[in-house]
């Protein structure tokens, strides 16, 4: 049995969860529906979110039967082992386990089988549980444990809502997985890339200094290893890497995207391919943003002010519309504090597949502390997509430029 | 799970292929292929009935694009027919509703 913890290291893991707000506090859709899912992907008749404190395990969200979160007392549950432990915790038979064939768990409520994950928030601490029960002894094959983690780091993106500033780290754990980024300016720009194969047709790319950032968000309509050439070929030409003094920073816009339009357009025709672009050009000093969108569509300036507007035009892809026509150049300006968000319509698919889907995308992204975390919690969406009975199949990419 | 495309026609010279269900990355070449083998059968004229596809992806989007090149290049043409919602917001994201016309119906697609 586990006695409680009561070292600087537990104050410090307290402050963490008392900064999340979950506890004392009524049932929650939010990860209600994450326990549900948790039921129907491992096949678990019970699944259980926790919050671990002092001395007490609080049930925030229990499945089968949801409701005001009950209290256990320390020394009886198998969550302590997961919150005090480095990753996924799993007893498959309870029943002949001396550390549990005596708790109530197994002898009143009848499980058989645990399995559950440490949900963690920034600094590294863990503050709970998310964990799934069976009456039978058993054990969860690799795609299970890969699909419990998964809902495990989706539910730690729902925590970090409350949470104001990241808790001081505590060099346990690294914040975030390494991520892609441009600091230039007030500019800075982050990139989420989760390919559905080996290579992806999506593409996003950005280049300039101080005073000039270009950014680029791409979908090559094909898919595999020709779609990715197209797509790498492209952010080359946009991005031009190998030259000492960033060129695409200077070229007005429409002329880089009609020189990668005509450079591109026999490999397109070959391949009966288009791609659809979003390019833009944001004055890092400034805020005022040119953009060009090449049937793309899929671009929102998320403003601190609280309003969205979708940046879209009335051009078509490269490789469907005519390069002498050009594409129209339009203009906005961030405030400090503005996001331009630029996402592939595979991210839909993890929503309704409509519109209302971006919806949905900004009321996760307002919800969160910032981008990074919104990250996550998009990453173990899209994830959880893939795994579901009529599973994503789509490359997907974003690319956040915040100002200021 | 692959799509099936049936094929009818109306009147002498317009072809319609029609699918049901996901139009995404496993179906499109399929589609492409259907509409492969009526053009090379000197059936240029073509219809592709949406009303039973209920979701449509960027491949899917790709592969329509791709039969309207091989249709035209055959000197005939390609339009499509009862689109639901969500595939018609795919068309707009692309501005490609400009290219594809959403018909009613097949019968109207070249006679409206």
């Amino acid at each position: 049995m586990l006695e409680p913890r009561t070292d600087a290291q537990e104050d410090a893991r307290l402050e963490a969860l008392e900064a999340v707000r979950v506890l004392g506090t009524p049932p929650e859709e939010r990860f209600d529906r994450i326990t549900r899912l948790a039921q129907d992907l491992l096949q678990a008749p019970m699944s259980y979110l926790n919050m671990v404190d002092r001395d007490s395990l609080v049930v925030k969200s229990p499945q089968p039967d949801p409701g005001p979160a009950p209290r256990y007392p320390y020394g009886t549950a198998f969550c302590e082992y997961t919150v005090h432990g480095e990753g996924l915790f799993e007893v498959p038979d309870a029943r002949h386990d001396p550390r549990f064939s005596q708790t109530p768990a197994v002898t009143h409520y009848g499980v058989g089988s645990y399995a559950g994950v440490p949900l963690r928030v920034p600094g590294g601490f863990a503050v709970g549980t998310l964990c799934v029960m069976h009456p039978d002894a058993r054990t969860l094959t690799a795609e299970e444990r890969a699909r419990l983690e998964t809902l495990g780091r989706w539910a730690e993106g729902e925590l970090r809502e409350h949470l104001d500033e990241p808790v001081a780290a505590a060099g346990i754990r690294g914040e975030h997985p390494h991520r892609p980024s441009l600091h230039a300016g007030a500019v800075e720009a982050t990139a989420l890339e989760l390919p559905f194969g080996q290579v992806s047709g999506d593409l996003y790319g950005w280049s300039g200094d101080d005073t000039t950032v270009v950014a680029t968000l791409g979908d090559v309509m094909g898919k595999g290893s020709r779609a990715g050439a197209v797509a790498e070929a492209l952010r080359t030409m946009l991005h031009s890497p190998g030259e000492p003094t960033p060129g695409a920073a200077t070229e007005p816009l429409d002329d880089a995207l009609r020189r990668a339009a005509r450079a591109l357009a026999p490999r397109l025709e070959e391949l009966s391919a288009f791609v659809t672009l979003f390019h833009a050009r944001i004055d890092a000093r400034t805020g005022t943003v040119e953009y060009a969108d090449a049937g793309h569509g899929l671009t929102l300036l998320v403003s601190a002010a609280g309003d969205t507007t979708r940046l879209s035009s009335h051009d078509m892809p490269l490789g469907l519309h005519d390069a002498t026509d050009g594409w129209e150049v339009q203009t906005v300006h961030l405030r400090p504090g503005d996001l331009l968000l630029s996402v592939t319509d595979g991210v839909l698919d993890a929503y309704d597949s409509t519109l209302a889907s971006l919806d949905s995308i900004v009321a996760e992204l307002r919800a969160q502390p910032g981008v990074a975390a919104f990250f996550d919690t998009m990453t173990a969406r899209i994830l959880t997509a893939r795994v579901a009975p009529s599973p994503a199949d789509d490359d997907v990419t974003v690319l956040a430029i915040r100002f200021g | 799970m692959t799509m099936q495309f049936s094929v009818g026609s109306i009147g002498d010279d317009v072809t319609v292929v029609k699918g049901a269900g996901r139009l995404n990355m496993v179906a499109a070449p399929e589609l492409r292929a259907a509409v492969r083998r009526e053009i090379d059968a000197g059936r240029a004229r073509i219809v592709v009935d949406l009303s039973e596809v209920t979701f449509m992806d960027s491949s899917g989007l790709g592969a329509l694009v791709g039969c309207l090149k091989t249709a035209r290049q055959a000197g005939g043409d390609l339009r499509i027919a009862a689109p639901n919602e969500q595939v018609m917001m795919i068309l707009r994201l692309s501005n490609l509703d400009r290219v594809f016309k959403a018909h009613e119906a097949p019968e109207t697609a070249f006679h409206a």
